[in-house]
């Protein structure tokens, strides 16, 4: 009979939850990706854990689909907490966000720069913390499910064959007999 | 190491495919936005969850800075390189967690001190660094996506 695989939802909202937390604070979140990479590679080391104590296989296909699960998790958690903190912060303010776009020397064009800045003023808060909890729920579902694979490699679990004889042992059987005297040297 | 069956080694190119298509998007985009369409400058946004895209931090092939900074495109080509690495040799090796942790730790130690007074990579020494970590992530990742794929023959 084959054995249950564990849950996936606990490793997902552990490593997801926490990493996701910690991605979100204004001091750690410099780098982002990781942070998913990491993430997906906690749950996989998580689950394979529970997977070796129920005796079922762990490889980089259910490495993967956990991490999608986690980054899930990792999304959420990290766009609510970073939506929060720009808020409260007011780092989703059009006037800063405009002088932010005008300081950032990788927008080279003028053009490019002025249509970004009207963007900006023509909507609101709402709409950017919309926008960039769409970025990040995507964005930790992809890096969270690089390290749920490659976590499923790096931790796999073998299935253990079946042993043959109906379930039995297949070491000897154990006598009570005394083992057999050390052999003599013939005299000469 | 272990073979791949044909089935598998498609995924494992397709995953390189993608990932070299990624990379080359990367080198293309100041290309593009300086010669052809300076619209393309918005196309930037979509590396942005990824990368601080500190302009200075990133390498300038000529036509601009790229979309991410030298230590995430040396992730990117190292990645890229183990995928193809993989898909070229129809094999699949899984390193060790530790040699990765080992690959990292030129990465890691610039990291930390770009947070400190202390003197950090350039862009260039930097790209490099990121390149092992990435290569061996690469390769274990070529392993999961065989795992995907399906078959193994050893």
């Amino acid at each position: 009979m084959e054995a249950k695989a564990p849950s996936m939802m606990m490793p997902a909202l552990i490593a997801g939850g926490s990493l996701g937390f910690l991605s979100g604070l204004p001091i750690a979140n410099c780098a982002c990706c990781l942070w998913a990479v990491a993430a997906g590679l906690l749950a996989a080391f998580l689950y394979s854990r529970s997977c070796r104590s129920a005796g079922v296989e762990f490889d980089g296909g259910k490495g993967g689909v956990l991490g999608l699960l986690t980054g899930a998790v990792f999304g959420i958690v990290g766009s609510i907490l970073n939506s929060v903190v720009s808020l409260v912060t007011g780092g989703l303010d059009p006037a800063a966000m405009r002088e932010a776009v005008e300081r950032n020397p990788m927008i080279s064009d003028p053009e490019a720069a002025d249509q970004a800045i009207q963007m900006i003023e023509s909507v609101g808060p709402a709409f950017f913390i919309l926008v960039f909890a769409l970025i990040w729920i995507v964005a930790g579902v992809l890096f969270a499910a690089l390290g749920g694979l490659i976590g499923g490699s790096v931790f796999k679990v073998q299935p253990v064959p079946p042993a043959s004889g109906g379930g039995w042992s297949t070491a000897p059987p154990r006598t009570d007999e005394p083992p057999p005297p050390p052999p003599v040297a013939p005299s000469i | 190491m272990t073979a791949v069956g044909p089935r598998a080694r498609l995924w494992i190119a397709s995953a390189a495919v993608a990932s070299g298509l990624v990379c080359l998007a990367v080198v293309l985009l100041p290309v593009l936005e300086r010669r052809v369409a300076p619209e393309l400058g918005w196309a930037r946004l979509a590396f942005r969850p990824a990368c601080h895209q500190i302009a200075e931090r990133c390498l300038d092939l000529g036509d601009g800075p790229l979309p991410v900074c030298a230590r995430c495109f040396g992730l990117y080509v190292g990645g890229w390189l183990g995928l193809t690495a993989a898909a070229v040799a129809g094999r699949t090796v899984r390193p060790r967690l530790a040699w990765i942790v080992i690959a990292a730790v030129p990465s890691a130690v610039d990291f930390v001190l770009g947070f400190t007074p202390l003197p950090t990579l350039d862009d260039w020494p930097r790209f490099a660094v990121a390149i092992p970590p990435a290569l061996l992530a690469g390769l274990l990742l070529a392993d999961a996506v065989a795992d995907l794929g399906g078959e193994r023959i050893a």
